[in-house]
């Protein structure tokens, strides 16, 4: 927090500060950005579509723990000895990885990953005799989409027309160069999580090459081209023609912006997996590979792995999607080592939310509330574990109903407000772009500086 | 529905020269009707019908349209023939040919209404080759959702309930009773998204579509956990259709050639709650809960504003007034006949509407948020129908569609593809479509338009420009032609301009009429269906 006060002071965008920085014009700004070591925090969102069930990610292996976990899960405990093993830096208690997790077990006993218990979306923390009592909780719990979209929003009950990165964007919008290229870039389709009040997401299709194809250089080619521009800049006052020939034209001054950025940059010699998400991330490294070419200082980024909605068959499902998950995020995390930004770029994951503890008829579970998540980074405060695990109990303390659905002791606004704290974004920022944070008494779990 | 006479004769005599120097086509499912002499509905009129409710404005089809009259067409379609379904050949173990059927019969099928609202009911009851690339399982569910397309809502919700397919996908098949001593609960998959997606949604709304609120100025939830563990332990005790020959089990064996069965020991014949207070009664068999609890659901108030609404998005326009909803709605809780949930009714109620019709004749004024963005498989056929494209069979129109992130049958999730209450952002309207058009999928359907009119198209869609290059000669003529084929007369002076110097930049008749195509089709005039 030092340093990122200092920072903003430094460069006069802290809301107190006005008066510095109306002596910068937009590029006087930037020159004066540019005089120093560069400057550079990102943050990566890796959304695990459908509900991760994170009872399964990380175990407690302490003797009492443990066997709760190993009668109320049934056919779904994993044995002990299958665990891999790490103790919390406080405190020392012992947790056991789910087993396919090797390399990510690997960053925390590394001190590189840390993970945060509980976490779910909340309006303000509740009890579950408070949850009975019909307390303030968010809207349509359990439903994969309204909980895609709270944990994106951090708006828990009402419809939110922005996300908290595009909110986050927007608060640091002058810290990037002009033209602006856009501060958040999701590399799996449109998502309200960038979306912000001035900041419009941009998208990257991994794998795809860039702009429009069939373009030369010929008379009749490039008259086609400015017709295509001047088309695309029309109002017709129709709100959806111009919605589509906006996000069109977006597309393709992103693209050629970001194809003269990549001109001439070394492949990466990192190798990722020939996956869906291992492809997502290799993108996302390569876009911070061209940072500096893009002018950006901070930036944002949006990569998801789906098939997380486990009603049926869990153990063999999620074996194959957390595979794919720690291999992935692994050579992400030595593609930051290779391009020398692993302090600077730190990875955590969202889901729908936890699942049941308590297994179906179909060795599934189903829709729950608040589960564990990781943060990676070499700025990470990791090898530990923040916040606090539920009393494995049905009905117990932490259940909102009967089959162990944990009712968070932290809240997404928490969490990512910590996120965001690192990022660079001062209290009151905090408070503008997590409103209901207020609601609670820590403002930063610690697991970033 | 009055356009001007000499606009209309124009517009006729213009889509007979086209519709005649496109021999590409194929004629053999629908033959290509003369121009009336005397249409009783106009060019654009007929068109935008035909964006509602087909799979795209054909030449052939606009004629149909014009000849017979919008509620005589509709009419005609509730009666066409239906294409067929074909299970896939015994060596294809993928959806390959599904896929290619599918665009085969969208292409060139006479039953365009019955495929246009099967395709929606396909994105409201989803199951998805992505958790199983199976013929055998996808054919079954698909030709539900063709016979019910045109009837009763009620019995779609219990064919496809009891559809292996839609079993396996949200695991009520071998959903089996809770079990204490077992510590294992029922499983909720169905039971949830039944409610939420296929029938009424998560909140109480009024007929118009709006969401009720409480006392306080709040929305109201349509159910909770206690409906839903209800509605879960309603579904326990069905499994897959036994093995022919076979006794059946407690848990039969995959397969998808007929309804799932009951296994009555796996049922849950406690008490049950539903919807609105309503208790299933103890004692009763897996059928009798079955129907207790789909008529529960089929009754609840939201059934027709939730699914009517959606089938406006689909077919109409994706920002519906309340009135438009309420009307669909009110057709949907009584035909006329005291029958409710006749999927006829609603679909005259959809396409006949006065909000669906309002601009037959006129652009819809300045600032209006009216249609909806053709989505990937609708730009395909879209485009091909009016260009006359002869789509044989062994088609690779879905690999088009993939690469605009709609892989027919594949949807990601049961979410299907969009969401019906996408925002888009920043325009203060929803936009399902605009769920799948991210600014680098823009650019991935100039891409499509590229591969189309610029480079060989793969999969065997043979393309006939002749016409276009044949008005060509005259720049003014060319861009008049794509005009009337493209935007039925509807494109503005600006664009018309547009296009037009870009086409005089060369003197190639044949590089002309590709430019003014991949312009006009690029406009955002064309991508939206208004």
């Amino acid at each position: 927090m030092k340093i990122t006060r200092r920072a903003l002071f430094r460069f006069g965008l802290s809301a107190g500060a006005t008066g510095v920085a109306g002596r910068f014009s937009r590029f006087g700004l930037w020159n004066a950005l540019a005089q120093d070591a560069y400057d550079y925090k990102a943050l990566v969102c890796l959304f695990l579509f459908g509900g991760n069930d994170s009872n399964n990610l990380i175990v407690p292996l302490e003797t009492r723990e443990y066997n709760a976990y190993k009668l109320l899960r049934r056919g779904l405990a994993l044995e002990a000895s299958t665990l891999l093993p790490v103790n919390a830096l406080t405190g020392g208690a012992a947790y056991g990885f789910h087993p396919k997790l090797s390399e990510l077990r690997q960053s925390y006993v590394n001190g590189r990953l840390a993970v945060v218990a509980n976490v779910g979306t909340l309006v303000a923390p509740v009890t579950r005799p408070q949850y009975l009592a019909g307390a303030a909780v968010p809207s349509n719990l359990f439903s994969h989409l309204d909980q895609q979209t709270e944990w994106q929003t951090a708006s828990p009950q009402a419809t939110a027309a922005t996300g908290w990165a595009g909110r986050l964007a927007d608060r640091i919008a002058g810290w990037n160069a002009p033209p602006a290229f856009p501060a958040f870039i999701s590399v799996s389709g449109s998502q309200i999580l960038g979306q912000g009040e001035r900041t419009q997401p941009g998208t990257v299709i991994p794998g795809r090459g860039l702009g429009p194809a069939g373009f030369n250089t010929s008379a009749a080619s490039q008259a086609r081209f400015r017709g295509l521009q001047q088309i695309l800049t029309f109002d017709t006052g129709m709100t959806l023609v111009h919605a589509a020939n906006s996000i069109l034209e977006q597309g393709l001054q992103d693209d050629a912006r970001l194809s003269k950025a990549l001109q001439g940059l070394p492949a990466l010699q990192t190798v990722f997996p020939a996956t869906g998400i291992g492809q997502q991330l290799q993108q996302v490294a390569r876009l911070i590979q061209a940072r500096q070419q893009l002018g950006m200082r901070r930036q944002l980024f949006f990569a998801s792995l789906g098939g997380f909605d486990t009603h049926i068959g869990q153990l063999a499902t999620q074996e194959s999607l957390f595979t794919q998950l720690s291999t992935a995020v692994s050579a992400f995390e030595n593609a930051t080592l290779e391009l020398g930004v692993d302090q600077q770029v730190t990875l955590f994951t969202e889901s729908d939310f936890n699942r049941t503890f308590q297994p179906n008829g179909n060795a599934g579970t189903d829709h729950a509330w608040g589960g564990h998540h990781i943060v990676l980074g070499g700025a990470v405060r990791g090898g530990d574990i923040y916040g606090r695990f539920p009393t494995f109990e049905l009905g117990g303390p932490d259940d909102a109903a009967s089959e162990g659905r944990w009712i968070p002791s932290v809240s997404v606004d928490q969490y990512a407000a910590t996120l965001a704290a690192w990022f660079g974004v001062d209290a009151d920022g905090l408070t503008a772009v997590f409103p209901n944070l207020s609601n609670f008494e820590t403002r930063n779990l610690g697991f970033l500086p | 529905m009055q356009a001007q006479p000499a606009v209309r004769t124009a517009l006729g005599a213009s889509l007979a020269l086209w519709a005649m120097m496109s021999p590409g086509r194929a004629q053999d499912l629908e033959p290509i009707p003369a121009p009336d002499p005397s249409p009783k509905v106009s060019v654009r009129a007929a068109t935008r019908l035909l964006d509602q409710a087909t799979f795209g404005a054909a030449p052939g089809a606009v004629y149909g349209v014009q000849r017979l009259g919008m509620e005589s067409w509709i009419e005609t379609q509730f009666s066409a023939p239906e294409s067929p379904i074909s299970d896939a050949p015994a060596d294809v173990t993928n959806l390959t040919t599904v896929q290619q059927e599918f665009f085969y019969n969208a292409m060139n099928g006479g039953d365009q209404l019955r495929q246009r609202v099967a395709f929606a009911l396909s994105k409201i009851w989803v199951v998805s080759g992505a958790r199983f690339n199976d013929p055998a399982a996808i054919v079954p569910y698909l030709r539900v959702l063709q016979k019910h397309a045109f009837g009763n809502y009620y019995d779609l919700m219990s064919e496809i309930t009891l559809n292996p397919a839609m079993g396996r996908y949200l695991d009520m098949a071998n959903n089996v009773k809770p079990n204490p001593a077992l510590g294992r609960s029922a499983n909720e998959n169905y039971a949830r998204e039944l409610l939420q997606l296929f029938t009424i949604g998560t909140y109480e709304l009024n007929p118009d579509g709006s969401r009720r609120m409480d006392g306080q100025g709040r929305p109201i939830q349509a159910y909770g956990q206690p409906e839903i563990v209800g509605f879960a332990r309603a579904f326990t005790g069905w499994t897959y259709p036994p093995v022919p020959g076979q006794a059946s089990g407690a848990r039969n064996p995959v397969r998808y050639d007929g309804p799932m069965v009951p296994f009555a020991a796996n049922h849950d014949t406690g008490e049950k709650m539903l919807l609105g207070g309503t208790l299933l009664p103890a004692g009763q068999s897996p059928e009798k809960d079955l129907a207790g609890a789909l008529s529960n659901v089929f009754h609840h108030p939201n059934v027709g504003p939730f699914i009517g609404k959606q089938l406006i998005q689909q077919l109409v326009t994706s920002n519906p007034s309340p009135e438009y909803v309420s009307r669909v709605a009110s057709a949907f809780a009584d035909n006329g006949q005291g029958v409710r949930g006749d999927m006829r009714a609603v679909i005259r109620a959809v396409l006949l509407d006065p909000e669906a019709r309002m601009y037959d004749d006129s652009p819809p004024p300045e600032a209006h948020r009216y249609g909806h963005l053709r989505e990937p498989v609708l730009l395909v056929t879209g485009l091909l129908r009016r260009l006359g494209a002869g789509v044989p069979r062994d088609n690779n129109l879905a690999g088009y569609a993939r690469n605009l992130d709609q892989n027919v049958y594949f949807p990601p999730t049961v979410f299907s593809y969009f969401a019906p209450g996408y925002e888009i952002p920043g325009a203060g309207a929803l936009g399902p479509e605009f769920q799948l058009l991210s600014p680098s999928r823009a650019i991935a359907r100039l891409n499509f338009l590229n591969q189309l009119f610029f480079s060989t198209p793969g999969g065997g869609t043979p393309l006939d420009l002749s016409a276009f290059t044949a008005a060509a000669r005259e720049p003014e003529a060319l861009v008049r032609l794509v005009n009337q084929v493209l935007m039925a007369g509807a494109m503005t002076a600006e664009l018309r301009q547009a296009i037009l110097q870009a086409v005089n930049a060369t003197t190639d008749s044949q590089l002309r009429a590709k430019t003014a195509l991949y312009l006009a089709a690029a406009s955002g005039a064309f991508q939206v269906v208004q």
